[in-house]
């Protein structure tokens, strides 16, 4: 227990006479925070949008004014032709173009097929996919309010409404997904990032050499470095909850200190990871690689950035085996939605497994690297 | 020590190596960069597992009983590992901790040597701020906190002032005399002169053991170095 | 000349000696593409939906088999109030959830009206608004169907067309975009190591005081790190060629010249690093603050230039991944030829002359302290 006492205290020693960890843990969530929220917005606003009208109804007319009112959507005219409007779309100046046929209200009023043509800029899928569907809700609310609008003998016909309840974000606000993002690759970064670039370190130095020739055991040093770390990523995590409901105004919905167990556990897996990557890497740069490596790996497939459900089947499967993705459900979960204990046991199993595999491969690469 | 044998795949470090060394000591082990002298201690220290052979370290056998041979040395590598970023006080209570020395008993050593090694003026400065001949000195010290009863001393004096070296060399003396067996590595030939027995290795090989004297009898030269240049040579 | 072909055949051998990195370095374009190419999609299929169903009508089975039917949804589960609805969206990763009310067939019959409920998890703005969006298509179909389609009141329909992109493939956002972070990563942080190292080592000074022209040093270290990430950007354009089917419509010269290019003012980059720092974990760590994350974050590949608050737009211009992705964009995917593209040449280049400059009196000045 000394011996444990004695290491945690060398660790922290070191730690803060470290200018650069110590401006790593310091700045890290600090611009994490800044920076993040406001430039990682994937939120589609600022649609650009032309209309090619071949109608010029009071019905064109009204609908192109519905979007001229939306907030989503910048309004770059009505355009002469199919040419001047594939020119803009070119130059990246539009991103929708709305084409209403001849006699569109006229047909529509006699119940004559009619239609109308959207298209996209699909360059950014994203924004196309996204902006699409914006675009067909403001025809589908104005279709509507037409038809409820039509003298009831006239409209014979069945009519189904649907009206919109949101939950776990009533204001809508965006910065709700990436916030808690923000916290994941926080953790990730402390335990992975930072533990196997110290280990690595130290190997460099050969001043883990000099601890190998001591009587310590091998739980002994692996726990004197773990905790230390732990304490600090649970203390980093800790800033950013605090940061979190300063500056964004998010407060937990579930349960803090169930949050903080689950973090401690998935703490403790990056921190075997970290130690892992260490054993397995000659140098620091080798080190650095293979958890940046990873690290883009777990978050790529986690959903941090993309919706899971629009992912193959064989990354929905890989995600099993991804530690990221768990915590980040967890989060989600706990922060947005105000789960409980119940409705994230499984992750809580998942993350206890890994951590318990991950540290003990830790464990055993550390004593065939040393050996 | 018998046969004792370290591979790197097919690069054969240390080749049968077989030699005994008494209680108190100080056996130099002499050869060139490469010679696998680094290696044989390693192995001697548990940092290197052997690759066949056997070995009776302090009177435990190094296969099977390395946590207690572990406790019984010390040991100082070539390159300087303690930490830099801790203070003299600091690393040796780290160490001291380790080696499972009791806090009290710790103080008074730590106390003991740093003044033995006129370092109280040193006590709480960073290592890495203090002179490369005090942070060899205090590695030594560092070394002996636990009392062991050998100590393995891996190249200790290269890259220092020969003032320095000659101050080292009385302390390891020093030691010596209250019965610790030093193990020292070098490439200094002059330093091979004190010690009390040394063994010559090339490529992984013992070539020669015996007192520095007896080696230069039975070669028929009258240095270490036309000793040690003629089996380099061969 | 003779003095940077041996600097160059020094830098090649530490790079193959270090075969893990070196693997690491090759592989990462490749799982990048295939990472990005396959998970950033905006099309969902199979979200989670939960229904809770008041009526348990013909009428509101057929609606039920029309959302799975449709393939965006799968109903994870049948709650029986709304605190259920509650449960599944926290345990079962519901997304959704649609609530017919009671006697859904009869008010359709009589009342020739019924109201649904649809219930959004908003946590994911984004998911949630591609969510409805499907779900209104479904229930339009359904009342399509129920009405039978001839005496709809309004015969409507919606066409679109994905210019540019059919298959609305995520490929054409990120290819350029991942060729700009490997490129960052392999010359700019890989060269600011080494060069960093061998400050920290003394190795650095030996060759300077070698008759060896200093400009010969510094190119000799970068050199080998561009022609790696020129080896880095053949295996994404191939790939994104092979496997995603993306089209590279421009001049492949031009494409190769524009490239280059950026190497060059990425390679700059990592130099005017190298010349700030002391050691390889400060150069490593100031490439991923001050460069690497201002690219991921400010390029404008993975996220709108035009949401940031115009201070962060007006950063942007700062770095060179936003200029390059812009016209390596313009190259590939519109065509457009070196005549439409030389002033983001320009500046580019133009950044990697300014850098170089002050680096290398950087680095001069340090010596002679």
């Amino acid at each position: 227990m000394r011996v444990i006492l004695m290491l945690i205290k060398k660790e922290f020693l070191q730690v803060m006479r470290n200018p650069l960890l110590r401006s790593i843990l310091i700045i890290a969530p600090l611009v994490q925070f800044l920076l993040f929220p406001f430039t990682a917005d994937y939120e589609i606003k600022h649609v650009n949008i032309a209309f090619i009208d071949h109608d010029r109804s009071s019905t064109t007319q009204a609908i192109i004014q519905e979007y001229l009112s939306s907030p989503y959507f910048i309004g770059h005219g009505i355009l002469a032709s199919n040419d001047q409007a594939q020119e803009m779309m070119l130059h990246d100046k539009i991103d929708f173009v709305i084409e209403f046929p001849v006699d569109f209200e006229k047909n529509l009023m006699n119940r004559q097929k009619t239609g109308l043509a959207i298209t996209a800029n699909a360059i950014n899928s994203v924004k196309a996919g996204i902006g699409t569907a914006y675009v067909q809700e403001v025809i589908a609310n104005y279709m509507d309010e037409l038809a409820s609008a039509m003298p009831p003998e006239q409209n014979r016909q069945a009519q189904i409404f649907a009206s919109n309840v949101f939950w776990f974000n009533e204001q809508m606000n965006y910065k709700n997904l990436i916030v808690p993002g923000i916290l994941v690759i926080l953790v990730t970064l402390i335990g992975a990032y930072v533990t196997a670039l110290n280990i690595v370190r130290e190997k460099e130095l050969g001043t883990i050499e000099q601890i190998n020739v001591t009587p310590i055991k091998r739980w002994q040093f692996i726990v004197g470095k773990m905790i230390p770390f732990l304490i600090l990523g649970m203390m980093e995590f800790i800033v950013g909850l605090i940061l979190m409901k300063l500056v964004f105004g998010i407060t937990v919905q579930g349960s803090v200190s169930l949050l903080l167990g689950i973090t401690a556990i998935y703490l403790l897996a990056m921190l075997g990871l970290g130690f892992f990557i260490s054993s397995v890497s000659e140098n620091q740069l080798q080190a650095m690689f293979i958890v940046f490596f990873l690290f883009i790996v777990f978050v790529l497939l986690s959903g941090l950035f993309t919706p899971t459900e629009g992912m193959p089947d064989w990354a929905i499967k890989l995600n099993y085996l991804n530690p990221l993705s768990f915590y980040m459900d967890v989060i989600k979960s706990i922060v947005l939605k105000g789960g409980t204990l119940q409705d994230v046991k499984t992750q809580i199993i998942a993350l206890s497994c890994m951590a318990v595999i991950i540290d003990t491969a830790a464990i055993l690469s550390y004593q065939e690297s040393s050996k | 020590m018998h046969e004792l044998t370290k591979k790197f795949g097919d690069f054969i470090a240390v080749d049968h190596i077989t030699f005994q060394v008494k209680k108190g000591e100080i056996f130099g082990f002499l050869g060139a960069n490469g010679a696998g002298k680094t290696t044989a201690m390693k192995m001697m220290c548990g940092l290197l597992r052997p690759s066949s052979g056997i070995a009776t370290i302090a009177g435990y056998d190094l296969k099977t009983q390395s946590k207690q041979i572990k406790k019984r040395i010390g040991y100082m590598s070539q390159k300087f590992s303690l930490y830099n970023d801790l203070s003299v006080t600091e690393n040796m209570q780290l160490y001291g901790t380790i080696y499972g020395v009791k806090p009290a008993a710790l103080q008074v050593r730590i106390r003991e040597s740093l003044k033995d090694l006129g370092m109280e003026k040193y006590a709480d400065k960073l290592v890495g701020a203090i002179p490369l001949g005090w942070k060899q000195k205090l590695a030594f010290a560092t070394a002996l906190l636990h009392k062991p009863d050998i100590v393995f001393l891996d190249e200790p004096t290269s890259g220092v002032d020969p003032i320095v070296r000659r101050e080292f060399w009385d302390r390891i003396y020093k030691t010596a005399s209250t019965g610790v067996t030093i193990f020292v590595t070098t490439h200094y030939m002059d330093e091979a002169e004190y010690c009390e027995r040394i063994c010559i290795m090339s490529n992984g090989k013992v070539m020669m053991i015996g007192t520095p004297t007896q080696i230069k009898t039975d070669i028929g030269v009258d240095s270490i170095e036309a000793v040690f240049s003629k089996f380099v040579k061969r | 000349m003779k003095e940077l072909a041996m600097i160059l055949k020094k830098e090649f051998w530490h790079i193959l000696r270090d075969r893990v990195s070196l693997f690491l370095m090759l592989s990462m374009p490749i799982v990048l593409v295939l990472l990005f190419g396959f998970t950033i999609s905006s099309e969902i299929r199979n979200a989670k939906i939960a229904i809770l169903d008041h009526s348990m009508d013909s009428q509101s089975k057929n609606l039920i088999e029309k959302i799975s039917a449709s393939g965006y949804f799968q109903v994870v589960s049948y709650p029986d109030n709304e605190t259920e609805i509650d449960r599944d969206f926290k345990s079962k990763g519901g997304k959704l959830a649609l609530i017919i009310p009671a006697n859904f067939e009869e008010s359709l019959a009589k009342e020739q009206i019924a109201t649904l409920q649809i219930i959004n998890d908003v946590s994911d703005l984004n998911v949630a608004s591609i969510l409805n969006n499907y779900i209104r298509s479904v229930i339009y179909d359904f009342t399509s169907d129920y009405n039978d389609l001839a005496t709809d009141p309004l015969l409507f329909d919606i066409s679109v067309k994905m210019e540019y992109n059919q298959e609305m493939n995520s490929v054409y956002m990120f290819v350029p975009g991942i060729i700009t972070l490997i490129m960052i990563i392999v010359t700019a942080l890989m060269s600011s190591i080494t060069l960093s190292r061998e400050m920290e080592t003394g190795t650095m000074n030996m060759l300077l005081i070698t008759p060896v022209k200093k400009v010969y040093v510094v190119i000799g270290k970068l050199i080998p790190y561009m022609f790696l990430s020129f080896i880095c950007t053949i295996i994404i354009l191939v790939l994104s060629v092979l496997v995603f089917h993306m089209p590279i419509r421009g001049n492949l010269l031009t494409l190769f010249v524009l490239c280059v290019i950026f190497m060059l003012t990425s390679a700059s980059f990592g130099l005017m690093i190298s010349a700030l720092v002391k050691t390889q974990l400060d150069a490593m760590m100031m490439t991923m603050m001050g460069l690497f994350l201002p690219t991921v974050l400010l390029s404008g590949f993975l996220f709108p230039l035009d949401n940031m608050p115009y201070f962060f737009q007006l950063l942007a211009n700062v770095f060179p991944a936003k200029w390059f992705i812009i016209a390596i964009k313009d190259v590939m995917i519109k065509g457009s030829g070196l005549h439409e593209i030389w002033l983001y040449m320009l500046i580019l280049f133009g950044m990697a002359v300014f850098l170089i400059t002050i680096s290398l009196s950087r680095i001069d000045k340090r010596r002679k302290k």
